[in-house]
């Protein structure tokens, strides 16, 4: 979780707390994975592990395909910003070739329609 | 033309121009959130797919109406947190409260969480907001709007607002109260009728309580707003007024920038203190969103 520390957390503390802040790793496996929201939220920062891509690579990762990318990188996971405009979150990145980590259900194919990318 | 609401032909103004009001769809409003991302470079963007913005509020360059925007929620702007769609009433609430930086507010009804992510929008992620709701099945869209929308100094908790622990104090109270929400009906379509439940009439006695509740919770210099979606004066004036009555409460001016009515004074049998003229009606013709009512209360000192 990334949670702001306040002196307000002290009292509060004191209250029964279903959730705080904001989720920032699932465990997947063995593996512990950044979760989507955190990578949009901090992703900005990061200085290596960046992938830069294009609408048409977005949508060829929507669609469920890989794209190859030419990075020097270990395999892993890595962070999609569209256009170097928009951090959207996760790929994964196996052999050169990076797929979708993004969620199906929240970013559609239909999101990208009428985007003006070059403005 | 059939009436609605026509009980409240009387402390409606302009109730013929309320009345054709209903029958046109509810506006779309976003809110640009200004944690993550930009107003400028927001609007440029969604202008840029063809979608008119109007600025809503001249005092607030996040609010927009968007006549156009058939859904909000498939836009990339969303899925980025980058937009909240939310009525424009709603977002009031939040800024006639204003709470500071680094304030501890509660919020005693909080999902699903849009005024909760505009509390922490105007602390800047400041502070702390305890995010109050008692169904556990709505903490859930309460957390992703919050997570979504980058907001980190919030916690989420269950308890009955009425029976809030009286265990700490806070700066700031939201009591955005379960109402019979008149204030969002619209006859879309003939068979669209507003239905007065059994249920409905039970909301002011937990309205009372509540707003008790929040007043108790209150610092000595806090500020706490009472709010609904409705028209009814037993949830909006009647509950103000029970608070009156029972605490050492006073009403605060209100200024929400808006065409607002001030509270009525007089309902069926019922007669209110003149201060109840200090409480605030927003109605859809005059504002182009929900209905709305708000009071915003401090402690006699």
């Amino acid at each position: 979780m990334i949670f702001k520390n306040v002196p307000h957390i002290r009292l509060a503390s004191r209250l029964k707390i279903s959730k705080m802040g904001m989720r920032a790793f699932h465990r997947v496996s063995s593996f512990v994975k950044p979760t989507t929201k955190m990578i949009q939220s901090f992703g900005q920062e990061a200085t290596k592990a960046r992938l830069g891509i294009n609408e048409e690579q977005l949508l060829k990762l929507l669609a469920g395909d890989s794209i190859p990318v030419d990075l020097d990188l270990d395999d892993g996971y890595v962070i999609l910003d569209l256009e170097k405009r928009w951090i959207l979150g996760l790929g994964l990145l196996i052999n050169g070739r990076v797929r979708s980590q993004l969620p199906r259900k929240e970013l559609r194919e239909s999101m990208m329609r009428g985007l003006s990318i070059d403005d | 033309m059939e009436e609605i609401f026509k009980c409240y032909r009387e402390i409606i103004p302009e109730f013929g121009r309320f009345q054709e009001s209903l029958h046109k769809p509810l506006p779309n409003h976003i809110r640009v959130n200004r944690l993550k991302a930009e107003t400028d470079s927001v609007v440029k963007s969604m202008e840029g797919k063809g979608i008119h913005l109007e600025k809503a509020f001249e005092k607030h360059d996040t609010l927009y109406l968007a006549p156009t925007l058939k859904s909000p929620g498939n836009q990339i702007e969303y899925f980025l947190g980058h937009i909240h769609p939310q009525a424009l009433t709603s977002c009031l609430a939040s800024i006639v409260l204003s709470p500071g930086n680094d304030s501890y507010v509660l919020e005693m009804c909080a999902a699903p969480g849009g005024k909760t992510s505009h509390l922490a929008q105007l602390m800047n992620n400041t502070g702390l907001i305890v995010a109050n709701e008692l169904y556990p099945s709505r903490h859930i869209p309460l957390g992703h709007v919050i997570e979504r929308l980058g907001v980190l100094n919030t916690v989420i908790t269950g308890y009955q607002a009425q029976e809030f622990p009286l265990k700490q104090r806070f700066d700031y109270i939201l009591a955005d109260v379960p109402c019979s929400g008149e204030g969002k009906f619209r006859k879309i379509k003939e068979s669209s009728i507003y239905n007065e439940t059994r249920e409905k009439q039970k909301l002011p006695d937990l309205q009372k309580k509540i707003i008790l509740r929040g007043f108790d919770l209150l610092k000595e210099e806090g500020k706490m707003l009472y709010s609904t979606c409705t028209y009814n004066p037993e949830e909006n004036e009647s509950v103000v007024s029970f608070l009156l009555q029972n605490r050492d409460a006073v009403l605060l001016p209100l200024d929400a920038g808006f065409d607002s009515e001030a509270g009525i004074l007089e309902w069926r049998d019922e007669k209110y203190d003149t201060e109840l003229q200090k409480t605030a009606r927003f109605y859809p013709h005059r504002i182009n969103s929900v209905g709305f009512f708000m009071a915003r209360i401090g402690k006699r000192r």
